[in-house]
């Protein structure tokens, strides 16, 4: 069974859009057999993933209006507020209409005018607000899994090759420790060793120090070098257990027995053969990951204040802030489901068998 | 496919000769399997004496520490208000309040099992139950459920649990006051945004097995539907079911402790290994105790339920140890 | 000198001799007189330049100087904006800013004429001289909805044609007169005490009404994302004056770079920065203090270091110096909800105030070095302006041994209001409380307290703006207990502590700052009266005792009178704002010269 990694910390996930079923192992996979069949799907998904989409901005409009954590009116109004100018406010905003109402008018501006609102915490433009932080998190994003898959792929090899023996065991331990302790707890837990600010062993320049790769591409470096370990520990630890696993299963495989026996050297028979295979669906497992994460690690920006998405993500939620809110899990939404869409697509292009 | 974490796992044959030939139930051959797993046994160990120290929280605290939310100003240096660290009357320190640390670690573990039991148990049965639904009853059933789980994972998960739990923290919380803040909104923010994964795999499980000969035996001998659901269908399920399970509780104890630390989860002064790590933040380089011990107990826990899983998953499925 | 001899042109030549030794001691003293300004410019020379760093958690409240009310947002204000009058860092009395003059009482103190300096122009893209009208634009758009100032009917509602409540669009205040281009005339309804104070908060810092206008007729202006200046610095702007994404990135970023129309002639405000960062979002004080401790940052903007890092601070003999505590001038206190049970009922009200451990209540924001257990509202800096009439420090209606709390005297307290063994037994009672330490360690402190005569306590977290707008502020939706509120005064008299706190004229259905919703008649008339007092020792009398008053209602019960730590980096010079709570002023902050 495939396992998913969510946002972070990960989380199982099963494969993607299909009823439950074998992932990808065969090898040599054939290409689509007629092109136009393949265009029919890739059309069909991308509807299907705006009308998902749609439901989700509903769905958020439900949640956050309908339960609102505070007064929208009041909370834009500020401190300073009367209660005409809250009134006021509430009649601008279209907070007196039905909540149907609400909505349409929401998405006439986001369809129409690519509009995502205003925020009510400083009447800053939604949309050029995420834009403006898309930078960091996909700084933080990249890096990490750079790191994750430079880690896991090799560590997860070496295991299923070695398996059984100490460093299999060890290897695997710790990546299991990787796993189970929260993020933000190592994180901090890596602040506290290795921050230059407040560490034991000032190495590394601490929380609040990201700068973005166009004014100082140095310390952009440094300031994320943190972050991305930690970020990367569990996905890396996930992964390598996840090719551990891949590749002992197709090593068991009939055609890396024929390979053997037709007396090729192991390494030809692990690297040339089995890893495709087996790496096949790590890759696109990651995609979803990348998915994910683009809508923003929250917990790994909360700890070490890097102003990205994830983080304006938790600001806003917990300042009620709704137009912030919508625009944060609607951007998120968005890379799911495009990341979804592109795992299909390949899973489609690479297997026939997958087409309905 | 199945991982695992260094388990020794040694095939049935290395027990010995068997007289005759006693067939074993599944059951008995994954006992057999699992009980030959000794890192699985710890885990399965740590999880016992952790559930007693839960149920026995209030003796242990008795001998040995303070009640959880009583305050001891006198702990904390009086000039600068900073707490002092651990000593024979305070085991694991104290946090800024002068609550007993070591009290609300124990305490806390309460709150960590329950959302793993309960919470868990939530979201698997709701899960399950739509996800056989869906895969047996198939036609407009199927297509709805499916497109709920499709919307579901749409959503960034920490970003839906945290809206949930953020809207229902407030005040009497919602749904008209049925979900207060606190546990039961953790509860149903978790199994809001974890039911679609073991509905997912269930749905496939049955639509894969229902075309199998069996039910169509069952279904030929006048079997009614739930009788094929729950005699047929079910007990093929168990296994997914389980190690779905063993998956996800680890899981749901981290969200649980992350929706606390960011504040929208267990309201104080309840203690909550997640909410001790938020409180411990702003001083962690100081009061190393109170941010060392709450975030150990959470690794420790779920590093047994991982073992734990791990252990299960290669004892029903030992293909690849 | 003169010689007294006959009159001829000897005389005219003594004459001229006389004034030509004037002449040069005139002109030694101007020398002289300038060489020292010239030195202390040289000085200030080698002052000028670099950049100034200050950190803070939040943002500001309010970007707009017509509306911003916060300790922190001031910094920024009155580094960009000139009101008529200033204070200068050290001082507690107002200054000349904007105003030529100190403003002139006449009619009985009914009618105010101030004039403005000429030559002060507004940032680009406006450009222009400012002129008395800017000023008169300034205060009635306080008075609009869409700025909603929150201090503009309580100091300058006093006005003739002031509203009586916020209006739609930006009113016509009668009582403001602009005879020419560089005068005011106030007319005020009634004499006020404190007007001149009033004539030094933002809201008089001039706006121009032809570029303002139109951010204004919007629902909430966005005047403040385009905002001019008229001080030393200005928020950085593009070409058409727009900060956003600019010099002002909310939650992240406000830049302060030179206002090139600002004359240092006409300021006594140094400005040797050439710049000025405000960097937001560092939630971790800890990492504040040290990143200002290692030179990286200088100085804290809204969060005070925390008290490990204080503790080694103090100890630290070169740190030491870099830690300057200033008191707050005004005073933490616990709200109990006057206008329903059980806190309706003035018994109950004593015991909760012998009750509560004050001590425990200090520690949770970092013990005897954070300022003194309050026994009552006005702070101690106020001395002899109300301070020592309201009792000074042995003033204490509800003492107990170290502060600690009497639970024996309040439940006695408590069983003289009818509840037998002297514990509460009537329904649940709400506390809206901080989420985030350390006041929400103090509400568990208030709630451990309380608890201890029977007091069950429901609290709900919620972030610190939410607590204010959403509950305490709203009179409709107040809680039993609001644990977390505090006030500091607006200037130095004590009417800022105890008016819009204490008067039960002042209760507003939202926004409304008197917590308790404190209505008690005798009170009430002890205020008004006190406002209209001109003499300061009487004022000091007056407000002294109603202090006592409010204190006996335990409507409220004070616990800290704060000191204030800034902690300033090795290589600037100090400045803190005496009359902002010890705020750091950035324009008499220099960088050393490395």
């Amino acid at each position: 069974m495939a396992t998913r990694p969510a946002t972070d910390p990960p989380v199982p996930r099963v494969a993607p859009a299909r009823d439950g079923g074998p992932p990808l192992t065969a090898p040599g996979a054939l290409a689509a057999a007629a092109s136009s069949s393949l265009l029919r799907y890739v059309l069909r998904r991308i509807l299907w993933g705006a009308f998902i989409l749609l439901i989700v901005t509903a769905l958020t409009f439900v949640i956050f209006y309908a339960f609102p954590s505070a007064d929208p009116a009041a909370l834009r109004a500020g401190r300073s507020a009367t209660p005409q100018l809250i009134a006021e406010i509430r009649q601008s905003l279209g907070l007196d209409k039905p909540l149907y109402v609400q909505y349409w008018r929401f998405l006439k501006g986001l369809v129409l005018h690519f509009d995502l609102g205003y925020s009510y915490q400083n009447q800053t433009s939604v949309r050029s607000e995420l834009f403006a932080r898309l930078p960091a998190t996909i700084s933080l994003t990249a890096g990490a899994f750079v790191v994750w898959m430079l880690v896991a792929i090799p560590v997860g090899i070496v295991s299923a090759v070695r398996r059984r023996s100490l460093v299999d065991r060890a290897v695997m331990g710790g990546a299991l420790v990787a796993i189970s302790a929260p993020v933000y707890w190592l994180g901090l837990l890596a602040l506290f060793l290795f921050s230059n600010d407040i560490g034991v062993v000032p190495l590394l320049p601490g929380a609040g120090s990201y700068t973005p790769f166009t004014v100082d591409p140095w310390r952009w470096f440094t300031s994320l070098l943190l972050p991305w370990f930690v970020l990367a520990a569990a996905f890396a630890a996930f992964y390598a257990r996840m090719v551990r696993g891949n590749v002992l299963e197709v090593l068991g495989e009939d055609y890396i027995r024929t390979a053997r026996a037709k007396g090729l050297p192991e390494r030809d028979v692990v690297f040339r053969h089995a890893l495709r295979s087996a790496l096949t669906p790590i890759v696109t497992i990651a995609g979803l990951d990348i998915g994910i994460l683009l809508g923003g690690a929250i917990l790994t920006e909360t700890v070490f204040n890097i102003p990205g998405v994830g983080r304006y993500a938790y600001d806003s939620i917990v300042n009620a802030d709704l137009p912030a809110i919508q625009g944060t899990v609607l951007f998120g939404a968005v890379f799911i489901v495009t990341a979804n869409i592109v795992v299909d697509v390949l899973y489609a292009f690479l297997d026939p068998r997958v087409r309905y | 496919m199945t991982t695992t974490a260094g388990s020794v796992l040694e095939p049935l044959a290395a027990t010995g000769p068997e007289p005759a030939f006693a067939g074993r139930t599944p059951l008995q051959l994954f006992w057999q399997r699992f009980r030959e797993d000794r890192v699985a046994l710890i885990g399965l160990a740590f999880i016992v004496l952790e559930v007693l120290v839960a149920v026995l929280a209030p003796w242990i605290v008795q001998v040995v520490g303070h009640p959880p939310n009583a305050q001891y100003p006198s702990e904390l240096d009086p000039r600068f208000g900073t707490p002092t660290g651990p000593s024979w009357s305070f085991l694991f320190g104290v946090d800024s309040l002068g609550r007993d640390v070591f009290s609300r670690v124990v305490y806390g573990a309460r709150v960590s099992l329950q959302i793993a039991i309960v919470a868990t148990a939530f979201s698997v049965l709701l899960g399950v139950v739509l996800g056989l639904t869906a895969g047996y009853f198939r036609g407009v059933t199927d297509t709805l459920i499916s497109r709920i789980i499709d919307v579901t994972l749409a959503f960034p998960v920490l970003l839906l649990a945290l809206g949930i739990a953020s809207s229902c923290s407030l005040g009497n919380g919602c749904a008209g006051g049925l979900i207060k803040p606190g546990l039961a909104t953790v509860t149903v923010a978790i199994v809001v945004v974890n039911w679609t994964y073991i509905g997912r795999i269930i749905r496939g499980q049955v639509l894969s097995l229902r075309e199998k000969e069996f039910v169509e035996a069952a279904r030929a001998s006048g079997a009614g539907n739930a009788t094929i659901l729950f005699r047929e269908l079910l007990p093929n399920l168990v296994a997914p079911i389980v190690v779905y399970s063993t998956l996800v509780i680890p899981q749901n104890i981290l969200l649980e402790a992350a929706l606390s630390f960011l504040g929208v989860g267990i309201t104080p002064p309840q203690a909550s290994w997640g909410e001790m790590l938020a409180e411990a933040t702003p001083i962690f380089s100081t009061a190393w105790w109170f941010f060392l011990f709450p975030g150990l107990a959470l690794l420790l826990t779920v590093l047994a339920f991982n073992l734990l899983g791990d252990g299960i998953r290669d004892a029903l499925d030992p293909k690849a140890a | 000198m003169s010689h007294p001899r006959r009159f001829g042109p000897g005389r005219l030549v003594s004459g001229a001799l006389v004034l030509l030794i004037a002449a040069l001691v005139v002109l030694a003293a101007a020398g002289v007189v300038r060489a020292a300004g010239d030195s202390g410019q040289a000085a200030a020379a080698s002052k000028r330049g670099g950049t100034i760093t200050v950190l803070s958690a939040g943002d500001v409240d309010h970007i707009d100087p017509g509306a911003a009310y916060y300790q922190f947002t001031y910094e920024i204000t009155y580094a960009t904006q000139r009101p008529l009058l200033a204070y200068k860092p050290s001082s507690i009395k107002p200054s000349l800013d904007l105003a030529a003059a100190m403003p002139k009482y006449s009619n009985g103190g009914r009618t105010v004429t101030v004039t403005i300096r000429r030559g002060v122009r507004f940032s680009p893209p406006v450009n222009r001289e400012v002129t008395s009208s800017d000023v008169k634009y300034a205060i009635e758009r306080g008075f609009a909805t869409s700025v909603a100032n929150s201090y503009a009917s309580a100091y300058f509602g006093v006005i003739v044609g002031a509203p009586a409540s916020g209006t739609r669009s930006v009113p016509n205040i009668s009582g403001i007169r602009t005879p020419n281009r560089y005068t005011l005339v106030f007319h005020l309804k009634r004499p006020s005490g404190v007007f001149t104070y009033a004539l030094a908060q933002p809201l008089t810092a001039p706006v121009p009404e032809g570029y303002a206008r139109k951010f204004d007729s919007e629902t909430l202006s966005t005047y403040g994302t385009h905002q001019v200046a008229t001080g030393p610095y200005m928020i950085k702007a593009n070409a058409s004056g727009s900060i956003n994404g600019v010099g002002y990135k909310p939650g992240q970023l406000i830049q302060l770079v030179r206002n090139p129309n600002w004359k240092a002639s006409t300021s006594w405000r140094p400005a040797y920065a050439d710049q000025v960062l405000f960097k937001e979002g560092f939630q971790d004080p800890t990492v504040q203090a040290r990143t200002i401790l290692s030179g990286g940052a200088d100085v804290n903007g809204d969060t005070p270091p925390p008290a490990a890092e204080l503790q080694s601070i103090v100890s630290n003999p070169s740190q030491k110096t870099q830690l300057v505590f200033t008191p707050a001038g005004g005073s933490r206190y616990v709200a109990l909800n006057t206008s329903k049970p059980p806190f309706d009922k003035l018994l109950v009200r004593r015991a909760v105030a012998y009750v509560l451990d004050r001590n425990a209540m200090r520690l949770t924001r970092g013990g005897e070095i954070d300022g003194r257990i309050a026994t009552h509202f006005i702070d101690p800096s106020f001395g002899t302006y109300g301070f020592t009439q309201a009792g000074g420090l042995t003033f204490n209606p509800f003492p107990s041994a170290g502060s600690a709390g009497n639970v024996a005297k309040a439940k006695a307290l408590m069983r003289q209001a009818g509840y037998a063994n002297g514990m509460y037994s009537g329904p649940q009672i709400t506390m809206v409380a901080d989420s985030t330490p350390p006041g929400s360690n103090t509400a568990q402190v208030v709630a451990n307290g309380v608890a201890k005569i029977g007091f069950n306590v429901k609290t709900i977290s919620v972030t610190h703006s939410s607590m204010y707008t959403r509950f305490c502020n709203v009179p409709k939706n107040e809680p039993n207990v609001c644990p977390n509120v505090g006030w500091l005064p607006d200037f130095h008299d004590a009417q800022a502590i105890l008016d819009v706190t204490f008067n039960g004229k002042q209760i507003l259905p939202v926004n409304n700052s008197n917590w308790p919703q404190l209505d008690n008649a005798k009170i009430n008339a002890e205020i008004a009266h006190a406002e209209k007092i001109l003499d300061p020792a009487a004022r000091a009398k007056a407000w002294g005792e109603v202090d006592k008053q409010v204190t006996q209602t335990a409507a409220a019960v004070p616990w800290l009178w704060e000191n204030w730590p800034s902690l300033y980096s090795k290589r600037v010079t100090h400045a803190s704002e005496r009359w902002n709570g010890g705020a750091p002023d950035v324009t008499f902050m220099a960088v050393a010269p490395s």
